[in-house]
């Protein structure tokens, strides 16, 4: 039976488990309503009792959109972050913490971290089985979008094409995320540090000093003027070239990652604003690749995309040392969803538990309800209407209460998850693609049967108040 | 057509005061006959145990061939609504709804092939009694419109008997006259039996025949039709 089960495809399979959720609602619904025509009645008293109506639909819905809500958040979260790191195979930096770099590689977060040195980058881009071994450096920002230095190589291989203009072609040069809010030709002076740092960096360059034991030195070799910068860090000395002008050559397409705000530029003007060696010899005014590792200032990471897939795995093992650090995005990635996977369960169990107190509020309140649609239901048996009728009625009303919330709660969870998409795009730039999969449609059937089943309870005590005691009353 | 005999009837209350104890009591086919009494004289409980809403100790209410009290819940239900009209002293009505609605209300529960019937029915009575069918809904209706679409319902079933609970009671007097002008040549043209618990002489007046009820008994009962000259 269970291989049978697992041969039909998954789509038919949640297909088959949607309509095994509503039917026991279908059925009830079927089996109570047959023979009659109750929606007349009914729709006399959802108009007679509108408000309170319409506040049980919206409670239901509140409750059901939640739940949906975070089902698909925890799903469009996963896929957006996922989808940020997809072009991160590899990342070798200086031993440290792994979110920490994947916050900086992936989500160009600002982070401390120490450098590598150029001996690593060499041995990465020499490498057979290596296809692309891109330094990253990070620090500076222009208008709280990130400053990144790195190759021509890894613009093509992060972006493909330019959607507009030319790739960088001189160290004054850089290229753009699609929301960038710069456009082609336009030239900029970039900022030490991001957002709050950069403000301080503006202090910084009014006297205020740093106390530079506070702050690690850079890693890799000073240049000729012993000058140093933490290229990555959050604090910084004074050698930062404040008249470095950059002209915006060209565009990149828009990936929905937090690297469509990022402004690349050559790795070697980056170290050129902050007064370090060029990571060529002297007076080799070439960009990119290969770069002299007796003149390499330090990179906080190197990009590396193998050739072979399996390659991947011998590298991050070779560069599993004291000295380097190997990870996978994607793994660390996977343990923090694992993480939000946990905290989905918790937070899905919640929101279950609510909805099941929400509809048992309701229902306890429709039978107090039901007192008020007593006289109407004694009339009803007075003129000969079956007991059943009577239960049809009130079970028709919950039922249109219930479907109506939960059809809003479907709505509202949408609505909801939309908007929390766009907080996280604003936080964060990822781009979270909200949909409803089949797991959504589920979880609102489960609530829509379970409550209909519910609806019973009221529907019985109505059909069984329904006395001539109360043609008497008034 | 349907004849009424009512036998040893005893309806007592919760703590078991007796409310209506009926030795006999009988209606030919086509009779109108008044119910009055005092307060608490047990005649709205009267009216109730021969529709079956009552259930008594014991007796037995018979419509014609059928004891009424024999039956099942399911059953009586199912001959109330084939053969008693039931009019109240408050009409009852689902105000949300047009007259047309009100008044075809039993269209709801019955089986498909006699809706038809009684939504005809109720816009020939609705239609006789000058109120209009649809549109407007009934909260907007006066004292008098709502009880004579409620009159209007109880005649759409075509029953064989009317039972009405003081219809006339909560209407002022030109509305209580338009009232039973409508609801006696009704029951005349189509000759049903008529109960009618009432207070009013007039409404009374009207009836063949009048059972005075003290408590819980027939204490009573006159002929109007010697003074008709029938």
């Amino acid at each position: 039976m269970i291989d049978i089960w697992q041969s039909v495809p998954t789509g038919l399979q949640d297909a088959i488990l949607l309509f095994f959720l509503l039917l026991p609602g279908l059925f009830l619904g079927y089996w109570v309503i047959r023979g009659y025509r109750p929606w007349q009645l009914v729709s006399a008293l959802l108009v007679r009792y509108r408000w309170l109506n319409l506040l049980f639909v919206l409670l239901i819905a509140i409750s059901v959109g939640v739940g949906t809500a975070i089902l698909a958040q925890e799903k469009a979260l996963r896929a957006g972050s996922a989808r940020a790191a997809e072009k991160f195979d590899l990342v070798v930096s200086a031993p440290g913490s792994k979110i920490d770099m994947l916050m900086a590689v992936v989500y160009l977060q600002p982070v401390d971290v120490p450098l590598l040195d150029g001996k690593v980058l060499k041995a990465l881009a020499e490498d057979p089985r290596v296809d692309l071994a891109a330094p990253i450096a990070y620090g500076d920002s222009y208008h709280g979008f990130p400053v990144i230095g790195s190759t021509a190589d890894f613009v093509h291989y992060l972006a493909g094409k330019l959607v507009k203009g030319s790739m960088f072609s001189t160290a004054h040069e850089v290229v753009i995320g699609a929301k960038v809010d710069l456009s082609i030709g336009d030239t900029f002076i970039p900022v030490h540090g991001h957002g709050q740092e950069a403000d301080l960096d503006e202090q910084h360059e009014h006297g205020d000093e740093i106390d530079s034991d506070e702050h690690h030195e850079i890693t890799a070799d000073a240049d000729e003027t012993g000058k140093s910068c933490r290229l990555a860090g959050t604090h910084h000395h004074h050698h930062h070239d404040h008249n470095y002008r950059y002209k915006v050559v060209g565009r990149m397409e828009r990936s929905g990652t937090p690297w469509d705000k990022a402004i690349i530029t050559p790795v070697e003007a980056l170290w050129a604003v902050h007064g370090l060696t060029s990571g060529h010899l002297p007076h080799d005014e070439r960009l990119g690749p290969p770069f002299d590792y007796t003149h390499f200032p330090g990179t906080p990471a190197i990009i590396v995309h193998a050739k072979k897939l399996w390659a991947n795995y011998a590298l991050a093992s070779e560069y599993t040392t004291d000295k380097t650090m190997a990870f996978f995005p994607g793994t660390v990635l996977a343990k923090l969803h694992g993480l939000l996977g946990d905290v989905r369960k918790i937070m899905s169990l919640l929101s279950n538990l609510t909805e099941v107190l929400v509809a048992l509020s309701i229902f306890s309140a429709l039978i107090i309800l039901a007192r008020l649609f007593s006289r109407r239901f004694a009339l009803l048996r007075a003129i000969g209407a079956p007991g059943r009728f009577i239960f049809a009625v009130m079970w028709s009303y919950t039922a249109i209460l219930v479907s109506s919330g939960s059809l809003a709660g479907l709505v509202l969870g949408y609505l909801g998850s939309r908007v929390f998409a766009i907080v996280v795009a604003r936080e964060t730039d990822i781009t979270l693609r909200v949909f409803f999969s089949w797991n959504e449609y589920q979880h609102v059937a489960a609530f829509f049967s379970l409550a209909l089943l519910l609806a019973v309870f009221p529907a019985y005590i109505a059909f069984r108040k329904a006395g001539v005691a109360d043609l008497r009353a008034g | 057509m349907l004849g009424l005999s009512v036998e040893e009837v005893v309806v007592s209350g919760n703590g078991s005061q007796l409310i209506l104890d009926i030795k006999y009591f009988s209606a030919n086919p086509g009779e109108k006959i008044g119910i009055r009494g005092p307060s608490g004289a047990g005649k709205s409980t009267f009216l109730y145990t021969l529709c079956g809403l009552v259930a008594p100790r014991y007796g037995s209410v018979c419509w014609g061939n059928t004891d009424l009290l024999s039956l099942s819940v399911s059953d009586r239900d199912k001959f109330r609504h084939r053969f008693l009209g039931l009019i109240f002293q408050e009409p009852c009505l689902f105000e949300e709804l047009s007259a047309l609605e009100n008044a075809s209300l039993a269209a709801s529960f019955v089986p498909f092939s006699e809706r038809q019937d009684i939504r005809d029915r109720a816009e020939l009575y609705l239609e006789r009694f000058g109120l209009p069918k649809t549109g407007r809904k009934v909260v907007s209706f006066s004292g008098g419109e709502r009880q004579r679409v409620a009159v209007a319902r109880a005649l759409a079933g075509n029953p064989s008997v009317i039972l009405a609970d003081e219809p006339t009671a909560a209407l002022d007097q030109k509305n209580r006259n338009h009232l039973m002008d409508d609801l006696v040549r009704c029951t005349e043209q189509e000759r049903k039996t008529l109960l009618m618990v009432s207070h009013d002489q007039e409404a009374l007046a009207r009836m063949d025949r009048v059972v005075e009820l003290r408590d819980g008994v027939i204490a009573g009962s006159s002929s109007n039709l010697e003074g008709r000259g029938k």
